[in-house]
């Protein structure tokens, strides 16, 4: 069986390319030894965050970040695609019924479930009331049994973090502490109150209690739990019940949003017809000719072995194996044995003493062409048909710049304009 | 803040001094401890976990070797709880002369070290992992002992017996009355206050610094610091302690201790106890020799490394001295009043956590004696709290717990299965916003994730129950990443790389930690 | 020394993501079971001797997605498949001692077909049976045949003109309750050219290992390959019709059972599902792909243990030939029964819980029919339904135009 593209790796940069790609009527394969990126990377599309100053407007800073840093993901994707992305990545969202909001243009400033004001271009809909530009009230609410979320100390530092743009601006937080109705477990799962407010009754119920303590003009933050597979009408009724502004806060994975988005680009790959095989990771590829002919997945007795005339690796980087580390230093691409840049040389430290700091080894990952093929030293792309996007890349620290989620949406929109022929 | 004052002081919060400390209160002396950081931050804290049989010095050290044996015996009487009856092996691997066997079997009969041959495949049937080519095996009553337990144990029955237990308190000066000793100043670090604490006798059990404090009295006492390392490896890959066996070198100890195993060590004499490095190729020499005992460690998960200073005592001049490893384990005690002039004042240094109790036996005997009253010790039959049942500590104890309370109460940090309520009722039941403290004492962060799920967790239930302050709680939060990043840099490879990749992704880039409002910040001073 | 791909050891690629705990079946719908890291890469660290504290770990149905979406490669499932043998101690219930060996079960109630399925379709009986058993009063239990598959079998002739020859592992269900889907196979087996070789064959073992009694899945083991060693000897492939037991020759003997032995590792690797067989048959253009058409939209759901093969989805492949049917591929994880898992007093409430989506889904297609390759998930499947469940190679017999029975 011969697909024209075999994805490796069901990241948000995997996810989009092959449903790009399916969507478009080409035979898409994905391939992948587990689940990861959206439910630990969790849903909101940072571009840029951080230059290391605070960035307010990605898109007019952009240029300049990537001046000086041009090898980042972003110039090899090139800003168009990153804009058609975003434009692709909203109409796509609104079409799942679990739209995204945001531009571009502006950062919102959302708080996180520290209470760090923390820039991010796209969110779903149902974070957006929590931007702190411009200052505001604020009610967080948490629930007792729920560990992974403490409003007390996430109203404590928004009231102390910055509001940004105004002087005048204030910025009040407070928290609410509630017990959710019928779910008494001690140890309550992240999951089963984000099924809990998928219910009318729960909600209401929350509502009843919360309304009367709320104050006019609040906006009410919550845990990223509301709702998992109805969020958007869960949050549009919370909102409604409450009569106030609600928006969601996250926080420690598995992210709720994250599993949102991954289950609906999962289930609209399938509707364009695209296959998945997750739990066997690609062990080796076969190749000919300066052409990646085949990759073999070690089934339970057996090898099976998948071809496709194009091969896009978008397995995620050191945190999830996609580039392998050993005890004696090596390091290395495991699939293809691509060459790896920005490994610091042997006698120098990988990594800094201050935790805070940025580290020599953060950047290593292929470097690519303007049509995102894996580049050797030389600039070559060794393997004509194979392409690498996403955390696999080099040059790039998304934790640190805030630009996790967007080198994923813009390279994997990237390569499938590359792989469908279409104009940057 | 007042001034205290007590019959005896002991500086030093190591297995030393909190064994003098106990063996004092319970003969009855008014006790204050004092200790420039959290206890069991020294020696104590940092080395493998063994309890050791003597076997390792039953041929080069016998002296050592005995009174570990006999330690060995009391402290599985005394303090149980604190101990995991693990068994030991000595094995021969191929890069061992088979031929040491039988010095090493000499050795332990001569010591009185219990020893017994088995045979290389019944050595693999109970430890699977272990080289297919062994020659030889011996077992020995090794076994793994907590000292943070322990230490906290000893700690709780000085303050039963009406004691004080002062961590966070350096000693800044010895109070001297002529060639007498007095007692001391200390500061209390978190605070920066002084305060003055008299004492009848001053103990010296500072371990590696006791050379720091001896000079206060105006005393030249050289303690060497031999720095070791060790690395915890995920899991426990041997279930019993595995020492190679042949004269004792670096690397070649295993121990099994809670849920991980260590393997240690190496001995590199630093000039300060407080300075060290990590060295990569130190790293490397450990997954060397762990390969020798166990082919196939290198596969394994590296956890954790740290390093620790052993404290010699040297008799000769440091410059004499080639190799630590020549220096002898056993103790010594420094009777400054018989020989250097100066009153009311004890040096206990040198020895092994395997001998504490005795090492403190022999300590405050000699302080009875100075103080003219014969009150016997008890130590050597009195248990630890915790130990009165005399049943040793059971790995799955904490899965047992845990599925007991498994709907009753959180599982805070995962890994460790510590829950919400033990977690705030040791908040309560100590001053303290460090998060380390109770890491010690809890074993918080101390599993694969080190601390990547429980870190937030732990610090706003900090925040909520206590510190109400949200620059305490970050700071707390920024501290604790800092202190478990520290030992993990030098293994950034693999499993635990991956694992610091998702913890960055948690703290930076979901929490944005980083960015956090700095305390400057607030208008509150 | 330590073995790479030792199940324990791969403990320690786990980061603690709780991935799998948010794929458990399982820990979705009850709080009973704490999730498969808490019980798997978590508590294994704790676990020393033969005494273990585990009880939580009881409600692993083992249904092994755990294992298919960490995104690491912890074994979570054989981890914790494991860690329940220990935890079960060679103490096995009657109920479970029971359940666990259909071919007995088989062996029983076949004889007396039409009067056993009365008895136990009566109220009481199964009210009997919950109180003195623990086996649920609403568990759908097989239906026994009136006649076997193996007696058939010896009396079917063999085709005259064969191009190949495949040895056919039909397993329990297919012998004792339904022997209609070993007919088909063997139908469709013969129509693509093979000559079906049908031995003597006992239990695979697989639900003595899933209740924890290693010892007796052993024993089948050893049984089972021992009569299908001498056909892979002469060359020939072993064909089977359920993906839960084609598994346990594939892979659950060597990493579960730790059978490591040279003859259980050939004939692992000459065991193959039969889509896939039949499906490789079709990729060397040597299918047969004469179909006549079946009009009919058909809900398609993927078992557990048929992905752990890892093989794709060949039912799938194979049923897109067939002109005129609309496959649709449920996405629901588990059916919920995992095997005897369902049919426990304790767990049937939780099993239906967990296959209340795929029902839903199933129905929501309004299908007349469901395909499904494992004969547990179908019959939990029809239980949730209420419609008929087929094997993947009975809607093949049928679009080939053969005559059953």
């Amino acid at each position: 069986m011969k697909y024209d593209v075999v994805i490796v790796g069901v990241g948000l940069a995997g996810l989009t390319a092959g449903l790009r790609l399916a969507q478009a009527g080409k035979r898409v394969l994905l391939l992948a030894k587990g689940v990861g990126g959206t439910h630990l990377g969790g849903s909101a599309i940072d571009v840029l965050g951080y230059r290391p100053e605070r960035v307010e407007h990605p898109l007019a800073e952009l240029p300049d970040f990537l001046a000086a840093h041009q090898q980042h993901p972003y110039a090899r994707a090139g800003l168009p695609a990153l804009r058609a992305a975003a434009d692709w990545f909203l109409k796509l969202t609104e079409q799942l019924g679990y739209p995204f909001t945001g531009s571009l243009e502006d950062n919102y400033l959302l708080p996180t479930a520290i209470g760090t004001a923390k820039p991010s271009a796209l969110v779903p809909q149902s974070m957006a009331a929590g931007d702190l530009r411009g200052g505001g009230q604020f009610a967080i609410v948490g629930f007792r049994n729920l560990k992974d979320f403490f409003p007390a100390l996430l109203a404590d530092n928004l009231s102390r973090a910055h509001a940004g743009q105004s002087d005048q601006a204030t910025l009040t937080a407070r928290a609410e502490l509630l017990d959710p109705p019928g779910l008494t477990e001690p140890d309550l799962p992240p999951l089963d109150l984000a099924r809990a407010f998928d219910r009318a009754d729960f909600r209401a119920a929350i509502a009843a209690e919360l309304r009367p303590r709320l104050k006019p003009g609040e906006r009410v933050g919550f845990p990223a739990m509301l709702g998992l597979r109805e969020p958007l009408a869960a949050w549009q009724d919370l909102q409604a019940r409450l009569g106030a502004p609600v928006f969601e806060i996250p926080g420690l994975p598995p992210s709720v949003p994250g599993i949102r988005l991954y289950e609906r680009l999962k289930n609209a790959l399938s509707a364009a017809g695209a296959r998945l095989q997750i739990g066997f990771p690609v062990t080796e590829a076969s190749l000919a000719g300066g052409q990646c002919q085949e990759l073999v997945t070690s089934g339970a007795s057996r090898p099976y072995r998948w071809s496709g005339e194009r091969v896009v690796l978008a397995t995620g980087g050191i945190a999830s194996g996609g580039i392998q580390t050993e005890s004696d230093g090596a390091v290395r691409e495991p699939i293809f044995n691509l060459p790896l840049a920005g490994v610091p040389a042997d006698d120098t430290p990988r990594f800094r003493p201050a935790y805070f700091d940025s580290h020599p080894f953060s950047q290593v990952g292929l470097e690519v062409d303007g049509c995102l093929r894996p580049v050797d030293a030389a600039g070559r792309a060794p393997i004509a048909n194979v392409h690498a996007i996403g955390a696999m890349l080099a040059h790039a620290e998304p934790w640190r710049e805030g630009s996790g989620n967007g080198i994923s949406l813009a390279t994997g929109y990237r390569v499938s304009q590359v792989l469908l022929e279409e104009k940057p | 803040m007042d001034n205290l004052t007590a019959e005896i002081l002991v500086i030093g919060g190591g297995s030393t001094g909190l064994g003098v400390a106990r063996d004092a209160a319970l003969r009855g002396f008014r006790t204050i401890l004092v200790e420039k950081s959290d206890l069991a931050t020294g020696t104590t804290g940092r080395f493998h976990g063994l309890l050791h049989s003597g076997g390792r010095y039953a041929v080069k050290d016998p002296v050592s070797a005995k009174e570990c044996i006999e330690e060995n015996r009391v402290l599985r009487r005394t303090a149980a709880d604190c101990i995991e009856d693990t068994g030991g092996l000595f094995v021969c691997t191929p890069w061992d002369d088979p031929a040491y066997g039988d010095e090493f079997l000499k050795g332990c009969r001569a010591c009185g070290i219990p020893v017994e041959e088995i045979s290389p495949a019944e050595a693999l049937r109970r430890e699977p992992h272990l080289h297919p080519k062994l020659s030889r095996a011996f077992v020995v009553p090794d076994a793994s002992i907590d000292s943070f337990k322990t230490l906290s144990a000893n700690a709780r029955d000085v303050e039963a017996h009406g004691g004080k237990v002062l961590p966070y308190h350096r000693v800044l000066r010895l109070l001297l009355e002529g060639q007498k000793v007095t007692g001391a100043v200390v500061q209390d670090v978190r605070s920066g206050e002084e305060r003055t604490i008299r004492a009848d006798f001053t103990v010296n059990a500072s371990g590696a610094w006791a050379g720091q404090i001896a000079a206060m009295a105006g005393l030249e006492v050289t303690v060497l610091a031999g720095k070791g390392i060790m690395v915890a490896m995920n899991h426990r890959l041997v279930q019993m302690v595995v020492n190679r066996c042949k004269r004792p070198a670096d690397g070649d100890i295993i121990v099994p201790i809670h849920t991980v195993c260590v393997i240690g060590t190496t001995d590199v004499r630093v000039p300060d106890p407080d300075e060290y490095e990590i060295e990569p190729h130190e790293v490397q020499q450990m997954l060397d020799e762990g390969e020798k005992l166990v082919p196939g460690f290198r596969q394994a998960r590296a956890l954790r490394v740290w390093g620790g200073v052993r404290p010699l005592y040297q008799a000769q001049k440091p410059s004499e001295v080639k190799d630590t490893r020549d220096v002898s384990r056993t103790y010594t005690l420094l009777d400054h009043p018989a020989h250097d002039g100066v009153q009311n004042f004890l040096t206990i240094t040198g020895g092994k956590f395997t001998t504490y109790r005795q090492m403190a036996e022999v300590t405050m005997n000699s302080v009875c004696h100075y103080l003219g009253t014969e009150r016997p010790c008890t130590t050597a039959t009195s248990p630890l709290p915790d130990s009165e049942t005399g049943r040793y500590y059971w790995l799955s104890s904490r899965l047992a717990k845990r599925e007991a309370n498994l709907h009753t109460d959180q599982a805070v940090c995962e890994c460790e299965l510590i829950s919400r309520r033990r977690l705030e009722e040791a908040f309560a039941q100590r001053d303290s916003t460090n998060l380390d403290d109770f890491r010690r004492q809890l074993r918080l962060g101390m599993g694969p994730c080190q601390g990547g799920f429980c870190m937030y967790r732990a610090t706003g239930i900090l925040h909520a129950n206590k510190a109400h302050s949200a620059p305490v709680a970050d700071a707390a939060i920024c501290n604790f990443l800092q202190e478990r990043w520290k030992g993990v840099v030098p293994l950034l490879w693999g499993d635990q790389l991956r694992q610091s990749r998702l913890d960055e992704w948690i703290f930076q880039g979901l929490l944005d930690v980083a960015h956090l409002p700095p305390a400057s910040q607030d208008k509150v001073p | 020394m330590i073995e790479v791909d030792d199940v324990r050891l791969t403990l320690d690629h786990c980061v603690k993501c709780n991935i799998c705990t948010t794929f458990c079946p399982v820990a979705n719908v009850t709080t009973l079971f704490p999730g498969p890291k808490y019980v798997g890469p978590q508590a294994e660290r704790y676990r020393i001797g033969d005494v273990t504290p585990d009880h939580s770990l009881d409600y692993c149905s083992g249904c092994g997605i755990c294992t298919q979406v960490c995104p690491q490669g912890v074994k979570i499932a054989e981890i914790n498949n494991k860690a329940r043998a220990k935890m079960v101690g060679g103490k096995i219930s009657l109920r479970n001692m029971l359940i666990a060996r259909p071919a007995m079960l088989g062996q029983l109630g076949m004889p007396l077909a039409p009067l056993s399925n009365f008895v136990l379709s009566l109220r009481p009986v199964r009210w009997l049976m919950e109180a003195v058993l623990g086996i649920h009063r609403d568990a759908p239990m097989p239906v026994f045949s009136w006649w076997s598959f193996q007696g058939w079998a010896r009396k079917h002739p063999a085709p005259p003109q064969t191009k190949r020859t495949v040895v056919y592992f039909h397993g329990c269900s297919a012998n004792y309750y339904e022997p209609k889907v070993g007919q088909a196979a063997v139908a469709v087996l013969e129509r693509n050219g093979c000559k079906v070789i049908i031995p003597p064959q006992g239990c695979c073992g697989l639900p003595l290992q899933s209740n924890g009694d290693y010892e007796n899945a052993r024993r089948y083991a050893k049984d089972l390959v021992s009569r299908l060693l001498p056909y892979v000897e002469q060359g020939f492939d072993i064909v089977a019709s359920s993906t839960s037991c084609s598994l346990m020759l594939k892979r659950e003997y060597r990493e579960i059972l730790d059978l490591d032995l040279p003859d259980f590792r050939r004939v692992s690797e000459h065991t193959f599902d039969i889509c896939e067989y039949l499906r490789d048959l079709y990729d060397q253009g040597e299918l047969d792909t004469h179909f006549q058409p079946v009009n009919l939209a058909v809900p398609y759901h993927a078992p557990c243990q048929q992905k752990a093969h890892g093989m794709g989805r060949p039912a799938l492949d194979l049923l897109h030939l067939i002109p005129g049917l609309q496959v649709i591929e449920m996405d629901a994880d588990c059916c919920g029964t995992a095997g005897t898992y369902g049919y426990k007093r304790e767990k049937y409430d939780i099993a239906m819980a967990v296959g209340a989506k795929l029902f839903r889904d199933i129905q929501a297609t309004k299908p007349e029919l469901s395909v499904c390759d494992s004969e547990t998930c179908r019959w939990q499947i029809v239980h949730g339904t209420h419609l008929p469940s087929l094997h993947p190679v009975e809607l093949m017999a049928r679009a080939y135009g053969l005559p059953m029975a």
